[in-house]
């Protein structure tokens, strides 16, 4: 495995309907990850079943070995065409990224997928196929890591028709608009919000038909490793110190006695900021070699905040934005949900003694908790997560 | 409180054929007698100038004055100027102290050519003519002397009252039987043969706008003056009225002549109220649909409503002066303290605006003067810059927020809006957002230690202990803010004096100088 596939997708349902007629199926395996975006003609329960049935039949064929194009080839045969409006039943989008960076997508009456390669478009050649008297384009071509690729339906290209824009956004001002916001390090999450934002708002809150945006970041392999806590036994500090620098990728040191021992082994200096960016939160500090250096519980406890409100399916522009401020969580939160692709915890197990005031509610096992809770909240966001205790 | 001067312009209700001669030769003998003045003061134009300024190196029409002597004052008789020989003494020294200023900043000035008769207009003509075969003069500097000369060719000059006064120059008188206004304006000498002994007809009641409120009386003879009926519209008929209750508002007037109509403008010295306190925001800025758009928002930015006001397109100065109605009507009914745009020196890089530059800073100037007679306090100007490419909601400014001409698309947070009420909102906030706005301190290392660093104020502090300063830290800006005032005189003369100024006024604004400052 030599690149990261990272997903994410949102949909906003027309206006006054309760379901979505737009489905999105995200299917992981050994060698690839499946992204399917299905269109149900029309809108409400009905479109809504449409799409699902589609999605569906496309990710049970690929998940029981079917290869794509026999998929794609079953699906449309068996579509059913709408004998009032002449047109399928259901549209579809499906792309297989392999984990070499080689891909492989179909697209069935859905808007063009939008590629970016280092913020710029590509534009992909197409094959035609005619299948039944349907037309299917397949496109083949190799991803990089910082590529992107934004599946839309025909809502997001429809955004804004009867209010400010007299014929809707339009494929190619999205497509304009996401070469605008692509940065390096912008994540997938960020540019499913702003695509989707911008077509609520041209909208103006009222959709006109379901909007999906599915956005497809391809990353480098990144390994987060984070040390939180001294060990239960002293001895094992030296150990554990340098197993924990021995690791690839970057590495984030939590908590005050954690980074006098670090800073210990290393003979490194710990320099702390003075500037209280946000009061609740204490200042970070630097020591050479790490990446991060924060204070312990509360700066963990605020970053488990704005990881869960980033994961949350009901998440705001807003809790998008804020983990780009400059605190010690904002910046930890940052470094876990959006850069890394897995994530490994060096969690020490001693205990606090200030945390053993009868008076103060913290304790050893709170500190626990909030690990394992990051842990689950990172895997809902598809990281792979090692926990390892002393 | 403070004055400022209003002119309010009446029109001379259908003049007599009589009347209208009569005010023709008055005006004539006025332009005759200050062209003289004019032509005689430029044979001796260094010797008035060396004598004519103040100690403060400013030009002084007072000091012009002392120039017109006796002689001077008896030779004017021969134009028939009796009637205005001090207005005329007051207007020609203004103009002249007008003319030597520009002068003296170095702004091309014409020396001032107020009348030309048509016999000397065709003379000067035909000099141009020669110098254009001749070769001695451009074609278009010729052309454009010819254009002037025409311009002034028998055309007279606005006759000038200096005072206000029942018994000479000029005054009002109010039919209140008829609800009329009339002018009473004197225009003769005693050798005048068109002069009157009946000037109203009988029964006919008219009450001078004065203190005493005087009945007019017509007493035998002839008299110097004459009565002028006014037509105006509502706008100045309130002005006139508030002059019934108190007729020293009323200072000076002009006699013109447009057209082949006649007007009399009445300066009038407005008291301003002192300014009411202010609730909300109103930022009217320029548009691309409509003149204007502008948002109302409370004193914590929260939009409470906005709207825009449409122009016709002949955008005429009448037509500016009814927006500028309009907008001080809405401020003052939200108790709002106006912001626009400063558009001089750097735009809001608004493309295809309704309103030029030129207009809106003409608003600007209108909705000022009319803010202090309705007791509002005067519209605050602020930079334009990125006004329309800034996201009201993360206010994140970059021109790639621009999606079109119309629509603002913020790439950072996603929000859309009219590129319109986006500008209004923004300027409306400007201020709070300036309050907001923290001044950065920077700590850098140094040999001594950790440095807390501004250099916009002058601010250099290192403490003993960087950790537990707060109170030492608050000493040293005490002391810089009385370093500043008490040096104030340099600090003024510095580049970048008046930004240092604004962040001194914050910090000595607020209680906690760390609710402004922010440590980077």
């Amino acid at each position: 495995m030599s690149i990261f596939v990272d997903v994410d997708y949102s949909s906003v349902n027309k206006y006054k309907e309760e379901l979505c007629g737009d489905k999105v199926e995200v299917l992981r395996n050994q060698d690839s990850v499946i992204v399917v975006l299905t269109d149900g003609l029309g809108s409400g329960v009905k479109a809504n079943i449409l799409a699902t049935l589609t999605s569906k039949m496309i990710g049970t064929m690929l998940s029981l070995g079917a290869s794509i194009d026999e998929t794609v080839e079953a699906v449309i045969n068996t579509l059913p065409v709408s004998k009032e409006r002449g047109i399928a039943y259901s549209s579809f989008s499906v792309l297989q990224i392999y984990y070499s960076g080689e891909c492989i997508l179909f697209e069935f009456d859905n808007p063009s997928v939008i590629r970016l390669a280092k913020g710029n478009f590509m534009d992909m050649k197409k094959k035609c196929h005619n299948i039944n008297g349907k037309t299917i384009n397949e496109s083949k071509f190799k991803v990089s890591p910082d590529d992107l690729l934004i599946l839309i339906s025909d809502g997001a290209v429809r955004a804004g028709i009867g209010n400010s824009l007299d014929i809707g956004w339009q494929w190619e001002n999205v497509k304009k608009y996401a070469c605008k916001i692509y940065r390096k390090d912008i994540s997938a999450k960020n540019i499913t919000k702003l695509l989707l934002s911008v077509c609520d708002n041209l909208y103006e809150k009222k959709p006109g038909d379901d909007t999906t945006v599915v956005t497809v970041k391809i990353k480098s392999l990144l390994q987060v490793n984070v040390m939180i806590g001294p060990p239960a036994d002293r001895s094992l500090d030296s150990s554990v110190v340098n197993r924990f620098l021995s690791e690839k990728g970057k590495k984030i040191v939590c908590g005050g006695t954690t980074a006098q021992i670090v800073s210990r082994e290393t003979g490194k200096e710990i320099i702390t900021s003075i500037n209280y960016i946000d009061h609740s939160i204490p200042p970070t500090a630097k020591i050479e070699g790490i990446d991060l250096t924060t204070e312990g519980i509360l700066t963990m406890g605020k970053t488990l905040e704005y990881a869960r409100r980033y994961a949350s399916s009901e998440n705001t522009v807003e809790d998008i934005l804020n983990i780009e401020k400059e605190d010690g969580a904002s910046k930890l939160t940052k470094l876990l949900v959006e850069e890394s692709t897995s994530v490994h915890f060096f969690v020490g197990c001693a205990k606090n003694p200030a945390h053993q005031n009868p008076d103060l509610p913290l304790s050893l096992s709170l500190k626990l908790q909030l690990v394992e809770d990051m842990a689950n909240c990172l895997k809902s966001l598809d990281k792979e997560v090692i926990i390892e205790y002393y | 409180m403070s004055k400022t001067m209003r002119t309010i312009v009446l029109k001379i209700y259908k003049p007599s054929k009589i009347k209208r001669t009569i005010m023709d030769e008055a005006m004539l003998n006025y332009s005759k007698a200050f062209q003289y003045m004019l032509d005689k003061a430029s044979n001796q134009i260094d010797a008035i100038n060396e004598s004519s300024r103040d100690k403060m190196g400013r030009y002084s029409a007072n000091l012009i004055l002392r120039w017109i002597d006796k002689d001077m004052m008896k030779e004017l008789n021969k134009f028939s100027v009796e009637p205005f020989k001090d207005s005329l003494r007051i207007d020609f020294a203004s103009a002249l102290a007008g003319y030597l200023s520009l002068k003296a900043k170095g702004i091309k000035a014409n020396y001032p050519q107020t009348f030309i008769s048509e016999d000397e207009s065709e003379e000067e003509y035909d000099k141009l003519l020669k110098n254009l075969t001749e070769n001695t003069g451009s074609l278009s500097y010729i052309e454009n002397k010819i254009n002037k000369l025409i311009n002034k060719s028998g055309k007279p000059r606005s006759l000038y009252f200096c005072r206000y006064s029942k018994i000479r120059n000029f005054c009002l008188l109010y039919n209140p039987d008829e609800d009329k206004y009339y002018a009473k304006v004197y225009l003769m000498n005693v050798k005048n043969e068109k002069r009157r002994e009946r000037n109203i007809s009988e029964g006919k009641k008219l009450i001078y706008i004065s203190d005493d409120q005087e009945i007019y009386k017509e007493n035998s003879g002839r008299k110097r003056y004459l009565l002028l009926p006014l037509s105006f519209g509502r706008w100045q008929e309130a002005y006139l009225k508030k002059a019934f209750g108190k007729p020293d508002m009323i200072k000076t007037a002009r006699l013109t002549k447009k057209k082949d109509r006649y007007f009399l403008s009445i300066n009038m010295e407005m008291s301003e109220c002192s300014s009411t306190e202010y609730e909300n925001y109103m930022g009217v800025s320029r548009g691309v649909r409509n003149a204007v758009n502008y948002s109302v928002v409370d004193k914590e930015g929260k939009l409470l409503f906005e709207g825009y006001l449409e122009l016709s397109d002949q955008k005429s100065k009448s037509d500016i002066h009814k927006l500028a109605n309009k907008l001080i009507i809405i401020s003052q009914e939200n108790k709002c303290q106006i912001i626009m745009e400063k558009l001089i020196r750097v735009g809001d890089g608004l493309k295809e605006p309704y309103l030029n530059y030129k207009n809106y800073n003409e608003l600007y100037k209108i909705i000022k003067y009319k803010s202090k007679e309705n007791a509002l306090s005067e519209p605050i100007r602020v930079s334009g810059f990125g006004l329309f490419n800034t996201c009201p909601r993360c206010g994140i400014s970059s021109k790639t927020n621009c999606f079109s001409n119309r629509l603002l698309m913020c790439t950072h947070c996603g929000m859309t809006m009219d590129i319109d009420s986006a500008g209004s909102l923004n300027l409306a906030r400007k201020l709070i957002k300036y309050n907001k706005d923290a001044i950065k301190i920077i700590t850098v290392s140094s040999p001594e230690g950790i440095k807390f660093v501004n250099d916009d104020i002058g601010f250099e502090y290192c403490p003993g202990n960087p950790y537990d300063c707060a109170e030492e830290f608050r000493e040293k800006i005490s002391t810089l803010i009385k370093s500043f005032y008490d040096n104030i005189e340099m600090e003024s003369k510095k580049s970048g004096f008046m930004k240092k100024y604004s962040m001194i006024k914050k910090l000595e604004d607020h209680e906690d100088l760390f609710e402004v400052i922010k440590i980077e």
